[in-house]
């Protein structure tokens, strides 16, 4: 076996030379591939200029001397070097000539586009659809229905403060409409709003019909909204998370106490003016 | 005990009265049952079969805290429920030790607001803190072999800080 790995090894010294061999040839590869460069060097002083205009006036003059004998092989390359060439060319006149001239034209296309109005995916999230309690609504308070508004299939529908009982008892007891679930009840803080900067949700389901339909009322700071507990049961611990957390009053409620916070907290945590991290004064456990 | 050695027979061993009640502390940790939150997952994944606390005798979650001699506080403290943990630590008879496992509970995790504490250790004294969110059941019983470490240390004089 020490023999057939001297033979081995015998063999591949010879191999080695050949590897070696091209070698020799390599320089001018070295050479080359130095050219390579150096072609992109010769575009270099196009390419500084799109770059920065002020070190490409200067650098050229410094390369010249180290590059001179490289430059010599891009011209036996021929093609190779000029390639790259026209690469550039056309891009410092963009760059250099005018850049205000050259996005001149594009500048005009986009601006048509912007005002052409809601895309189709907007259109059809607001799109019309049937709507057995609005119907119904429209039908017995046409008034308030006229301000039905649709955002992804539910019809919304804004109700002054002092009829939501009755709108929503009418809701739930007509036989057409029959919405029996009251499926969330919440409020809301838009400070911007300065007249009514709070808002009162209730998304109202129709098993039967398979539909939803919302109510909003707008509110001012202190102002109250009568309870729907006599409707809706469920609308008594709804009701309770709305005055925790954004101290909305709602009026006739049989238990309005904080339902998520301890029961001595103070402030409405929902509200946009509240600070993220508590008020330092508001629980012995707060960081100090 | 070399003056000793002599003495007794050879099926007595003598050793510190600190060694045994380590070792019997030691040995038989009995958790509360108690979660908080998505942590209570990997505690409960930490005390069942694949990881099986019950090889250092933890294995045991007991219902209530007057039986327990370990709180670990898996998940984030509200500043509601805060009282609550104080008052089963206070329950718990002595010597009792706390487990802080998770971010949330060493320090508030993701939840830099008003309604969380910052921190168990603001409430109860916490023993062993185990970071992660949450922690693997690894880390879980690597954190209770720490614990068993710093009983070890202890004294019948007093508790080990």
């Amino acid at each position: 076996m020490s023999d057939d790995e001297k033979d081995k090894s015998a063999p591949g010294p010879p191999e080695a030379p050949k590897a070696s061999e091209p070698k020799p040839s390599e320089p001018p590869k070295e050479g080359e591939t130095p050219a390579t460069p150096a072609s992109t060097g010769t575009v270099e002083p196009l390419g500084r200029t799109a770059e920065g205009t002020p070190v490409a006036a200067g650098a050229p003059t410094p390369p010249p001397s180290p590059r001179p004998s490289p430059a010599t092989p891009p011209a036996a390359e021929g093609a190779g070097g000029e390639a790259p060439a026209p690469r550039p060319r056309p891009a410092p006149p963009a760059a250099a000539a005018g850049e205000g001239a050259a996005p001149a034209a594009p500048r005009p296309a986009p601006a048509p586009r912007a005002p052409a109005g809601p895309s189709p995916a907007e259109l059809a999230q607001k799109a019309e659809v049937p709507s057995v309690p609005l119907d119904r609504l429209r039908a017995r308070f046409p008034e308030i229905a006229a301000t039905a508004t649709f955002f992804s299939g539910v019809p919304i529908v804004a109700v002054p403060a002092g009829s939501i009982v009755e709108v929503c008892r009418f809701l739930k007891d007509d036989e057409e409409s029959r919405c029996t679930y009251l499926s969330n009840l919440h409020g809301t803080h838009y400070p911007d709003k300065k007249d009514k900067p709070f808002e009162v949700v209730y998304h109202l389901y129709s098993i039967d019909r398979a539909q939803w339909i919302e109510l909003k009322i707008e509110l001012a700071e202190g102002e109250s909204v009568p309870t729907v507990t006599t409707v809706w049961k469920t609308a008594n611990w709804h009701e309770r998370e709305a005055f925790d957390m954004l101290g909305i009053d709602f009026a006739g409620h049989p238990d309005l106490t904080r339902i998520l916070l301890p029961d001595d907290w103070k402030g409405h945590p929902l509200r946009k003016e509240y600070p993220l991290e508590g008020n330092p004064g508001d629980h012995k456990y707060y960081r100090s | 005990m070399g003056i000793l050695d002599d003495r007794l027979p050879q099926s007595v061993v003598t050793t510190t009265v600190d060694s045994v009640f380590n070792w019997a502390r030691r040995s038989a940790i009995w958790p509360m049952t108690f979660g908080l939150a998505c942590c209570a997952i990997e505690m409960m994944a930490a005390g069942a079969s694949r990881f099986d606390m019950d090889r250092f005798g933890s294995g045991i979650f007991r219902a209530t805290p007057r039986q327990s001699d370990l709180m670990i506080v898996a998940g984030s403290v509200t500043e509601k429920m805060a009282p609550i943990i104080r008052r089963l630590y206070d329950q718990m008879p002595e010597p009792k030790w706390v487990i802080s496992m998770g971010i949330c509970s060493t320090a508030g995790g993701p939840f830099p607001t008003y309604s969380h504490v910052q921190g168990v250790d603001r409430v109860v004294p916490v023993d062993v803190y185990v970071p992660g969110c949450p922690p693997r059941p690894e880390a879980l019983l690597y954190a209770l072999m720490r614990l068993q470490d710093k009983i070890d240390q202890m004294t019948i004089a007093r508790k080990s800080a």
